[in-house]
């Protein structure tokens, strides 16, 4: 991508983290079969701001995510825990693997941050609250659905970005 | 159908292969762990409760005036002989897992695989 210039680049992050929270919110309306387990629709954002606008911003919206996602959706200090340290790894390893794999399109990029993003929670979850190791049960069967989550926010990150070279980027 | 393949580089399936493998990866630590081994058979007659240990024998129950036997052979239970109509508890075949029971009410007898407490009661969301 080409650099853009400071006001576009701020008014972009501006859209994005009132997506990426929207997003977050709304995702937990959609049911699903397993208990706790989501989309990871709230991804989409972060996604496209490591594409767009460069790691620093992707940590401002990972940051911002996990702190306002977890007010609004109560249970403040257990949600906020688990989340911040899930996103922000799984950004840093999902901008990381963006940069090294050339090749990569957005889905595999996707994969990866809903398995890391699932696999750090658990590990959380061990070292702070459920201190034993019979949850390593239950890490297979999430981690499997997690990267194919993660294919489907990679595919809809992949749209999104075609449509936005188009019309947003270009000019 | 094709459309959606095409967007798939190599690179991308390579990686997605190579996350399904890590995160099957527990599985093989899972086999080494055992939680719930099965400890007892508690056999309970009218309203009493009798446990045995799970080496092999053959219990009869001729001495608490119930015409049944109970068979136990490889950590596995069950009820041989009864004489109640319906045989359901013969029925019911051989019992290994925590908490499985073989039942036979005319008699009042009832024979369930008891295990030792593991560490957390219950996972609740």
């Amino acid at each position: 991508m080409q650099s853009l210039d400071s006001n576009k680049n701020i008014s972009i992050l501006g859209i994005l983290t009132a997506f990426t929270i929207i997003i977050g919110f709304l995702e937990n309306l959609i049911p699903l079969p397993l208990p706790g387990v989501k989309l990871g629709l709230a991804n989409i954002g972060i996604m496209l701001s490591i594409y767009i606008l460069g790691f620093s911003k992707s940590i401002y919206i990972a940051f911002l995510k996990s702190i306002i996602l977890s007010i609004f959706t109560g249970n403040l200090i257990i949600k906020f825990s688990i989340s911040l340290p899930a996103t922000v790894v799984a950004t840093t390893i999902m901008f990381i693997s963006y940069k090294l794999l050339k090749k990569a399109t957005p889905l595999s990029i996707g994969a990866i941050g809903g398995f890391i993003h699932m696999n750090m929670q658990f590990f959380v979850i061990k070292t702070l609250y459920l201190k034993t190791t019979a949850i390593i049960y239950l890490v297979p069967y999430y981690s499997i659905i997690s990267v194919f989550s993660g294919i489907v926010t990679g595919y809809i990150t992949y749209k999104i970005l075609k449509v936005l070279e188009q019309t947003i980027l270009s000019s | 159908m094709k459309k959606y393949i095409k967007i798939f580089t190599l690179t991308d399936i390579i990686i997605i292969i190579i996350l399904c493998l890590l995160s099957l990866t527990p599985f093989l630590y899972i086999s080494h762990i055992k939680y719930n081994k099965p400890t007892y058979l508690k056999v309970t007659i009218d309203d009493r409760i009798i446990r045995y240990n799970l080496d092999n024998k053959i219990i009869n129950l001729d001495k608490y005036n119930k015409n049944m036997t109970i068979e136990v052979k490889n950590r596995k239970a069950r009820i041989v002989k009864s004489d109640c109509p319906l045989k359901l508890c013969v029925k019911r075949g051989w019992i290994e897992h925590c908490r499985e029971s073989a039942i036979c009410l005319p008699n009042k007898v009832a024979i369930q695989i008891e295990c030792k407490d593991s560490d957390i009661d219950a996972i609740i969301r």
